[in-house]
């Protein structure tokens, strides 16, 4: 029973980190990006939402207040990053995108205070399984997380949009030539991430605390994720993902008594984990070897 | 002017011309002693002593940079009109040091190299306080701080000091209080505080209270937000009790998610300074009921009671900063104060004066510095009653 709740609470925070890996995903196989600010503006959504909830709005009002903070912030992701995907400028787009997700921490932490704040200020409601729980938010989690990773699965690998997608980074004049427009493939995409960003960063605190800098933890997780998965790999993106949690999450909560390792060791255990999959398939978990004409 | 007053005495013809003559000189003399007396009280000149002023005034610790921030607001016109006899008044400058060591040595530094203070008030949060400890040494800065209690801070350096309570009193009475149970444990936040208590705990129950076994030691990263792994590991090991020691900022987070363990009851909680704010035990209330906490002795004055009322009908609830701090603060900064009033803006005289006095005040009625960086001052043990630390011993 101890280890089946100790991965239980290692799934919801594997799940939480596959969530945001598959936007990061997303905008990196349109624009070649790596979108670190999408941490950031997930956790603006969730800030939008406890205020609006703490203001007295209705719960409907507040997660489209949310939705919308999400739509206006991959807008604004938009008109930052074009320019920097179009001249395949793509280290330089890296940096726009860390320093945009730290200039959103700044302007929260100002307006909101860094204390930490709380959705339910009880204990959260639990569901419980024999001897097992789960709260809400953490089931929640764990089937958005099943739902979204088929779905996007399906979308990328078997869809024209999917091809669609890809094709706007590989080569976006051929594809204007075809008469689609890349931009605003790119710009449909930023904004489905930031939307989906939103929904893991209000899942996640809604689950433990509402900081700030919430979201940095998650995205260097979801970013160690793509790069151990492969960039160009969506499965191997989600496998990934659950790899360099489940490992840490599992030596620290399955260690005890005299040989126990505490969750100070977490990111130290994630980081190793990384490095010895990196440098044992530097090309990601699931990419083949492509010849080399 | 009294020419005039004489004239008008003589046109009102309320008195005779004899007890008039007489009037007059009585009047001058007074008139004159008047003037001699206001020469004394009001210099010419009014010198200004800028005291710097460390406190996280943003962060989980926010709340206690704000709520001190309140207390010396409500302090500084009492101080200022103490020194205006020594023709001196005060202006505290604000750092915020965001309860953390670098940003303490950055607001040090800007306070000394660009403000020129001679004095700090600060830090609260032992982190800031240990690091910027070893950069008073030279005598040019005093370090006051009203609220480190990490036992490192002894003898960090001689300019240092520090007016709580120290944490070596917290983990040793802790032990004791514990070591009514064979197993326990302790889940500790990675923070110079709590790791501080965490020491002194493990080290006193090695030494005086060898039968006591701690079956589970955790300690989780500074500002964690998920400790659940942790404290299913702490419940696998059945203690008999448990040490919560995190820092303010993370206590209710983890109060919340070990009531979320709803089938693990069977043991008796016990918790340091961060478990005294009623709203850190509101947010686990079934849990936290009957929570043993060892934190800083009671303080019985109903003139401080008075002013801590002022205070928080006027500029705000203290509820995070509590009534012992509240009167560190105040002590600290009328000690210190007195000290340059009578000495001079001059460190180096005033930490001989603290070192060789004894002095009063609300936190203790003999505030000793000889022989220590602390001021020799008890911790007490609580326990929550409906929602409330109420007093023990």
């Amino acid at each position: 029973m101890f280890f089946l709740q100790i991965l239980l609470n290692s799934l919801v925070v594997g799940t939480q980190v596959v969530l945001l890996a598959v936007p990061l995903y997303l905008v990196y196989s349109s624009s070649k990006i790596f979108h670190l600010g999408l941490g950031a503006t997930g956790i603006s959504a969730a800030y939008a939402l406890w205020y609006g909830l703490k203001a007295g709005w209705s719960l409907p009002m507040a997660i489209m207040v949310a939705l919308i903070c999400a739509v206006i912030l991959g807008t604004l992701s938009f008109a930052l990053l074009e320019k920097l995907a179009k001249k395949k400028e793509h280290l330089f787009g890296l940096l726009v995108s860390f320093s945009f997700g730290l200039c959103l921490e700044a302007i929260i932490a100002i307006i909101f205070g860094t204390d930490g704040k709380f959705f339910l200020t009880t204990p959260l409601p639990t569901i419980r399984f024999s001897d097992l729980y789960l709260t809400f938010p953490g089931i929640a989690t764990l089937i958005a997380g099943l739902i979204l990773s088929v779905l996007f699965l399906v979308v990328v690998a078997k869809t024209p949009w999917g091809r669609k997608m890809k094709a706007v980074s590989e080569n976006s004049y051929l594809l204007d030539s075809l008469s689609f427009n890349a931009a605003t493939v790119r710009l449909f995409v930023l904004v489905v991430a930031s939307v989906l960003a939103g929904f893991v960063g209000i899942m996640t605190t809604l689950n433990s605390t509402l900081i700030p800098n919430a979201g940095f933890n998650l995205i260097v997780l979801a970013f160690i994720a793509l790069l151990v998965g492969g960039v160009n790999s969506l499965k191997g993106t989600i496998l990934s993902a659950y790899i360099v949690v489940l490992i840490p999450e599992l030596i620290v909560g399955l260690s005890s008594g005299e040989y126990s390792v505490s969750l100070s060791w977490k990111m130290v255990i994630v980081f190793v984990v990384a490095a010895i999959f990196l440098t044992w398939k530097p090309n990601g978990l699931l990419t083949r070897k492509a010849r080399v004409e | 002017m009294l020419y005039l007053l004489i004239i008008k005495l003589k046109s009102m013809k309320l008195f005779s011309q004899k007890s008039l003559s007489l009037l007059v000189p009585v009047l001058a003399v007074v008139l004159l002693l008047s003037g001699c007396v206001n020469q004394v009280q009001q210099p010419k000149t009014i010198e200004t002593i800028k005291i710097g002023v460390i406190a996280p005034m943003s962060g989980d610790a926010a709340a206690y940079g704000e709520q001190a921030q309140k207390v010396l607001d409500y302090a500084l016109p009492k101080l200022n009109e103490e020194a205006a006899k020594s023709g001196k008044q005060y202006q505290f400058i604000y750092e915020d040091g965001k309860c953390a060591g670098g940003d303490a040595v950055t607001a040090y530094q800007k306070l000394t190299n660009i403000d020129g203070v001679k004095f700090i008030i600060g830090g609260i949060c032992s982190s800031e306080t240990l690091a910027i400890a070893p950069l008073t040494k030279d005598g040019l800065v005093l370090v006051a701080s009203p609220s480190s209690s990490n036992p490192a801070l002894e003898g960090a350096s001689p300019y240092t000091f520090t007016f709580s309570y120290s944490d070596e009193i917290t983990g040793k009475t802790l032990a004791k209080e514990m070591s009514k149970y064979e197993r326990i444990a302790i889940i500790t936040e990675q923070n110079d505080f709590n790791i501080g208590i965490q020491k002194v705990f493990l080290d006193e129950l090695k030494a005086n209270y060898p039968k006591v076994t701690v079956v589970a030691n955790e300690v989780f990263p500074k500002g964690a937000t998920d400790m659940r792994s942790t404290l299913e590991k702490v419940k696998k090991m059945a203690p008999a009790a448990v040490l919560l020691n995190p820092n303010a900022g993370t206590a209710n987070t983890l109060a919340k998610q070990m009531a979320e363990l709803k089938d693990w009851t069977v043991y008796t909680l016990f918790g340091q300074y961060a478990y005294i704010s009623e709203t850190a035990l509101a947010a686990a209330p079934e849990l936290t009921n009957g929570m043993i906490i060892v934190d800083a002795p009671k303080i019985n004055s109903d003139e401080l009671t008075a002013i801590v009322n002022e205070i928080e009908s006027t500029k705000g609830p203290l509820k995070d900063l509590g009534v012992y701090y509240t009167a560190a603060y105040l002590d600290d900064t009328k000690i210190i104060t007195s000290l340059i009033n009578e000495l001079g803006n001059d460190p180096v005289a005033v930490q001989k004066a603290l070192k060789e006095r004894t002095f009063s005040g609300y936190i203790s009625n003999s505030i000793d510095f000889r022989n220590s960086s602390f001021p020799g001052v008890a911790g007490g043990i609580y326990k929550v009653i409906d929602g409330k630390a109420v007093y023990q011993q």
